[in-house]
């Protein structure tokens, strides 16, 4: 008991990873959940499409090697814990139970929600092939330029009811309808449109269902889209306007870097898609720079804008003297109205969510803890909405932060030592998200960007002031247009630097690698990483460890470096000063003394 | 090596062994650990860490081994380790948390177990929604569209440019929209007491595929070769998969065809 007590009071509560164990457990056990209900009710073979070209021939003896070396890393750490892991048992217990509650309410959530969308109509329609349908929705995200050649522009509906085969029911699932002609202009954004036209299952994208509407006449409003969505359209648009005056680098990263919505994917809402605002090759090839370049994620709205945003605001409060409640509350409120300016996405969530639970903290008066409300973040959305879990954007987000809370701290302090203190931490938290999304990435597309880290680097310093620049462009464009293009171009300032860096080092031979693909190659790159940290923190805890036994001498001593240099000047000693050597009774010098 | 230890009082010769021997002597077994528990945050090779302030020094006793002259040094109980880390260092709190008290963790779990209630009730929600609003399906939506004509009417007659283009299409879509409605209601009980008179997809000939309206002797072929190779229709949209039929020609011989 009392070894349970001091072990306590040895913790620090400013570093809480209790729900860390549980929130990995959760995602887990909802992508187990996931897999096997494509095994059970689907039959599908999950493993098969996830495991990339190849995995069917992996040779035999690797399973078994893996599970071998496993095994033994697992004894050697057990033989030398072992004690700790018995003396805590009754704490462990306890962190067990919550861990197991939250793998089941996960799987119970994850089934119910898969069950509900399996027996959706629209979805139980469409899974015996095409089907006309003529379906209510309503448009929930901004339009798009399409991904498929026979439509023009795309939007994300979210369905009311769907008429299929003479029968009208009620229908919640998402779609992605693809326009075309003059409809693009016709819809907007948060309006309830009925369209009729074909409705399939989606060949790639998160999106369940594709609905092809054909051409003019099938889509007629219904309800007319909100006050609120009207007046952010209009923002959006003045913004829109404001960047068109712009260079071409100007018109594509502007936007992507403010709001999350390159330039190129932009459907304006009067009929100007048509002539489209960028050149497309230019666009695409801008584009595929900046992905090999490893800069691609400056273009997805993260955590950055609401860190700018939330420190604008509480200088502002404090200015005002205002209580801690009340900035919290301030804080919460801007936060909600930036996320709703974004182009909606899942990184945009996770951040609003994360910056909400560290609003509450303040709120209370705690310290806020970014891991904590990190893995409340993750709890609170993969029970809600068991599909985030398999959301490249949500899992690249959270794994990003991650890495950052946990590695940046032990990387600043490894890198001050060689470098100077600000490129050292700039390189520390690049070096720690780049390290934690790896596996991820390589499941996207599977190649190592080797040059992401001096990328990033090198463009770490504009990436705030041309955020921060965007920002205020977006919120005063619907007031004054010539004050807007004035920020947006000093904005595109900081975008030629991000262009000049993705074009020398995106496009370089050496700028890319490619690597196994597959959840293979992702967990191949992952075990790679655990061991390098492992290998990492033995050689500082041995070369730490003998650091203060010992007299000053043995210290001295113990470092390699010290001993080579003790060697090589007794050896230089040796070779140049022949009146002194050591060696007795083999020479005499010349004038016959010795030693 | 003059600097050894940092026992420069005397004045005598240093001799590297006897300081390193004299140093060790005072570092005591219990006084080692003692602190590499406290410094390291788990349990270290089985000894419980405390928080508990450094020992006292222990003056060396008679008789130990290089008894000579005893240092100041040695007598104040200064340890060659005392000058790389701080006391407050080693009584400072610096393991992650990670162990959860019962009153914590079952207050984590009636949180999880409150989420997800909400989130299923929601999802309960929709599908009795799906039990309702089918039975009174088709009314529904003829209601919903006949209630909205009135407000679309007035609202597209505002700023939005985007207005006037729904609005003759609206217009035009009016007579259109209410006939395949009501043409699909009443061709379920017309296609019980009519069914005769349409082409069952299954059983159909080339000539009686090329009468329909909208199909010539290209399509019928297409058509009948679909059909051998799937073996039949299972639904009139599956017509679509045949090349050379779109969503307009399915529109145009829907009425004529059945399964």
């Amino acid at each position: 008991m009392g070894g349970a007590d001091a072990d306590m009071g040895r913790e620090r509560g400013s570093r809480d990873c209790r729900l860390l164990p549980a929130a990995l457990v959760l995602w887990t056990a909802i992508l187990a959940a996931e897999a096997l209900f494509a095994i059970l009710i689907k039959g599908e073979q999950p493993l098969a499409e996830w495991s990339g070209d190849g995995a069917s021939c992996a040779p035999g003896w690797l399973m078994p090697v893996c599970m071998a070396t496993g095994g033994f890393a697992v004894g050697v750490i057990l033989s030398k814990r072992g004690m700790t892991f018995i003396r805590h048992g009754a704490d462990m217990r306890v962190a067990m139970m919550v861990v197991i509650m939250v793998s089941i309410v996960g799987v119970t959530s994850a089934w119910a929600h898969l069950l509900v969308r399996w027996h959706d109509p629209a979805a139980a329609g469409a899974r015996n092939g095409k089907v006309e349908v003529v379906a209510v929705g309503r448009i929930t995200e901004p339009l798009k330029t399409s991904t498929i050649r026979e439509a023009d522009c795309q939007a994300e509906m979210k369905l009311e009811s769907i008429l299929l085969q003479g029968v009208s029911r009620r229908s919640s699932t998402q779609v992605r309808a693809f326009f075309t002609g003059g409809d693009c202009a016709a819809a907007s954004r948060g309006a309830t449109y009925r369209v009729s036209g074909v409705l399939r299952e989606a060949e790639y994208g998160g999106t369940p269902l594709w609905l092809t509407v054909g051409s003019d006449r099938n889509v007629e409003r219904v309800r007319d889209p909100p006050v609120t969505d009207l007046v952010r359209a209009h923002m959006q648009e003045r913004f829109f306007d404001a960047v068109s005056r712009l260079s071409d680098q100007g018109r594509v990263l502007v936007p992507g870097l403010t709001m999350g919505v390159l330039g190129q994917d932009h459907v304006p809402s009067d009929g100007r898609w048509e002539a489209g605002m960028v050149d497309e090759t230019y666009a695409n090839r801008l584009e595929d720079s900046f992905r090999n370049a490893g800069i691609m994620h400056l273009m997805a709205v993260s955590g950055g804008h609401f860190v700018l945003i939330a420190s604008l605001v509480r200088r502002l409060c404090s200015r005002f003297l205002l209580p801690r409640a009340v900035t919290a509350c301030c804080i919460a409120a801007s936060y909600g109205l930036l996320a709703s300016l974004m182009a909606p996405g899942d990184s945009v969530s996770r951040a609003l969510i994360m910056g909400w639970f560290n609003a509450a903290a303040m709120a209370v008066g705690r310290r806020p803890q970014a891991l904590s409300a990190l893995c409340c973040t993750v709890i609170g959305t993969l029970l809600a909405d068991p599909a985030m879990a398999q959301s490249y954007g949500f899992a690249l987000s959270c794994a990003a932060v991650l890495g950052i809370v946990i590695l940046t701290g032990p990387l600043t302090s490894a890198f001050t030592r060689i470098l100077p203190k600000p490129i050292a931490s700039g390189l520390a938290m690049t070096v720690a998200a780049q390290y934690a999304t790896m596996p991820i990435q390589i499941l996207m597309k599977p190649q190592l960007p080797v040059l992401s880290c001096v990328a990033n680097l090198l463009v770490a310093p504009v990436v705030s002031y041309a955020t921060l620049l965007g920002l205020a462009a977006l919120l005063c464009a619907w007031a004054d247009d010539d004050v807007a293009y004035g920020l947006v171009w000093l904005a595109s300032l900081g975008t030629r630097v991000m262009e000049v860096v993705a074009d020398g080092l995106g496009n370089a031979d050496v700028a890319v690698l490619p690597w196994k693909d597959g959840i293979t190659g992702a967990l191949a790159m992952a075990g790679i990483e655990a061991a390098a940290l492992i290998a990492i923190r033995m050689i500082v805890r041995r070369g730490g460890r003998g650091s203060d036994d010992g007299p000053a001498a043995k210290r001295f001593t113990r470092d390699p470096r010290n001993r080579l240099g003790i060697w090589f000047a007794d050896t230089v000693r040796l070779v140049t000063d022949s009146n002194r050597t050591a060696w007795r009774g083999r020479e005499v010098n010349l004038h016959g003394e010795s030693d | 090596m003059a600097h050894c230890g940092g026992m420069g009082l005397q004045r005598e010769r240093i001799n590297a062994g006897a300081a390193a021997r004299r140093l060790r002597s005072l570092e005591e077994p219990g006084d080692v650990d003692v602190r590499r528990a406290g410094r390291s945050s788990a349990v270290d090779a089985g000894r419980p860490g405390r928080l508990a302030p450094p020992r006292p020094p222990i003056p060396p006793r008679a008789g130990r081994r290089g008894a000579g002259k005893t240092s100041i040094g040695e007598l104040s109980g200064v340890r060659p380790g005392d000058a790389d880390v701080t006391v407050e260092h080693r009584m400072r709190r610096d393991a992650p948390r990670l162990r959860f008290t019962p009153g914590h963790a079952l207050a984590a779990m009636l949180l999880l177990v409150a989420v997800t209630c909400a989130s299923l009730t929601l999802l309960v929600r929709q599908s009795l929604n799906y039990a309702t609003v089918g039975q009174s399906a088709s009314h529904g939506i003829v209601r919903t569209y006949e209630d909205t004509q009135g407000e679309s009417g007035a609202t597209s007659d505002a700023t939005q440019p985007q207005g006037t283009v729904t609005q003759p299409q609206g217009s035009t879509e009016q007579p259109s929209q209410p006939e395949p409605q009501t043409s699909n209601g009443s061709q379920e009980p017309q296609g019980m007491d009519a069914k005769d008179t349409r082409i069952n997809l299954n059983t159909a000939t080339l000539e009686e595929l090329d009468s329909i309206n909208g199909i010539g002797p290209v399509t019928a072929r297409k058509i009948l070769d679909y059909r051998a190779r799937t073996g039949g229709f299972s639904s009139v949209d599956q017509l679509l998969e045949v090349s050379g039929i779109g969503a307009k020609t399915l529109e145009k011989i829907r009425a004529k065809v059945t399964v």
